[in-house]
């Protein structure tokens, strides 16, 4: 008798708990946050997360890489509250009578920060700053050298276009965009952020000498992003090359494409150069870049055999899963999505073709 | 410039085709909604060596720059010509030789 009741209760609970167990659908709260799609609206405006906390601290240590050039590596993770940005390296290199910095990470409080660190080693202004490609962890430092130290900043033409409004999206005017960062983070890191635009951008590669350091920006176009450079300095062998290289982690290809990495990755071997620092990751010698290669050609083969073999799209991250990067951080975060935008992007790809690898976006008229 | 890829490749007497479109594929109501130009196509014809070997008609109901794939019988060397009309009547050809 007792267990029938027993058994009896657990049915009654199971049937009156259904609804929750099964019930998968979205309560939508907010529907004005839906686009004419019904989509949710990404560039939702965020108002700044308070913090009275004090300024968050970094602990910045500087790595001399070479005998002019020291960097901050940041952590091989996600922008999150608790790595407060530091997920991205940036540079300094030590001219004759001030710093250059290669990419001003992900806020004001870190570019601060870092700055305090470097007049230790030596007590330089930083005259320029040089952007490697428009994602904000690499350049939301860009307002404190611009404000205090009145630096020159030099960039992709695409942090202007993309992110300063005021913008119109869908029939919705925005003051500017808000980057990721800045709906992330809270206050104590973001502080003081604001986004200034590029100073000056180029057509082409470019040779100048910036306060007697020889440098060649390189332009290698859609890569990672956009709108990618990398910074060569011959006279060092150093390579700065931001995210069109990154170790001990899989990369974010949410932007980019397959094929541009490949030709940046060629542009990068084809120069002479001893110490090559990645945008995320720590190692910086000869084989520093081995990983994303690697990884890009395994993307490339693997996605391509897979469209030949009939696969579907939506069977392609259980047929191309790159098992070789399993044990690196963000696998299981990044490389589905990655390996299913390869295949987007190479479903059409022709090698003898010299068009586009990726269809052209339809102009929409406001 | 063209507002199509084409790739066509003959396998086992069976040529495997994959047509890509460039069009915002947009409706009058959703050019309403997004306050944009209604711009969709509406027919597509593929010819090979000029027999009609798939034709549809289209609309906003697709995706914005849509992907076909069909097949049909023919071989290497085969001339395919791929024509679309969109909702103005303009239209544009694209001829590619199958591999």
């Amino acid at each position: 008798m007792k267990i029938k009741l027993i058994l009896l209760f657990s049915i009654l609970a199971f049937v009156l708990s259904m609804p929750f167990i099964f019930n998968k659908s979205v309560t939508i709260t907010d529907p004005h946050k839906l686009d004419a799609d019904d989509n949710f609206i990404i560039n939702e405006w965020v108002e700044a997360r308070e913090s009275a906390a004090p300024d968050w601290n970094y602990n910045l240590k500087p790595v001399q890489v070479s005998d002019r050039v020291w960097c901050f590596f940041g952590a091989l993770e996600m922008p999150t509250k608790e790595n407060a940005g530091d997920m991205s390296n940036s540079c300094y290199i030590k001219g004759d009578d001030s710093w250059i910095a290669w990419d001003s990470g992900p806020s004001y409080k870190f570019a601060e920060q870092a700055y305090a660190a470097m007049i230790k080693i030596a007590n330089l202004p930083v005259k320029t700053v040089i952007v490697s490609h428009e994602h904000d962890d690499h350049w939301l430092g860009n307002n404190y050298y611009k404000e205090v130290h009145g630096a020159k900043i030099l960039g992709p033409k695409s942090i202007n276009v993309n992110y300063y409004g005021p913008k119109d999206v869908n029939g919705t005017k925005y003051p500017g965009m808000q980057t990721r960062m800045i709906k992330t983070l809270y206050q104590d890191a973001l502080r003081k952020t604001e986004l200034v635009p590029v100073d000056e951008s180029f057509e082409d590669t470019t040779n100048f000498t910036l306060s007697g350091v020889n440098m060649e920006y390189v332009r290698v176009g859609y890569a990672h992003s956009e709108e990618d450079w990398f910074l060569y300095l011959p006279d060092d062998k150093v390579v700065l090359v931001a995210d069109v290289v990154m170790n001990g982690r899989v990369t974010s290809n949410r932007d980019g494409i397959v094929i541009g990495q490949i030709e940046a990755l060629r542009a990068i071997k084809s120069r002479d150069w001893n110490h090559l620092v990645p945008g995320h990751g720590f190692i910086t010698d000869k084989t520093a870049a081995d990983e994303s290669v690697q990884y890009f050609d395994l993307t490339k083969t693997r996605v391509l055999q897979a469209i030949e073999d009939g696969v579907a799209a939506d069977d392609i991250t259980k047929t191309v899963t790159l098992e070789e990067f399993r044990d690196k951080d963000l696998y299981y975060l990044l490389s589905p999505g990655n390996v299913f935008r390869a295949y987007e992007e190479l479903e059409m790809y022709d090698p003898d073709s010299d068009e586009p690898v990726v269809a052209k976006k339809a102009k929409k008229e406001d | 410039m063209a507002n199509m890829k084409i790739k066509a490749k003959e396998k086992d007497g069976v040529v495997g085709v994959k047509a890509m479109f460039t069009s915002l594929m947009a409706d009058k109501e959703e050019a309403e909604k997004k306050k944009i130009t209604a711009e969709f196509l509406t027919q597509i014809v593929a010819k090979n060596n000029g027999t009609v070997v798939f034709e549809i008609t289209t609309s906003g109901f697709m995706s914005e720059n849509p992907l076909f794939k069909f097949s049909y019988k023919g071989k290497a060397g085969d001339k395919l010509e791929i024509t679309t009309t969109d909702n103005s009547g303009k239209t544009e050809t694209e001829t590619e030789a199958v591999k």
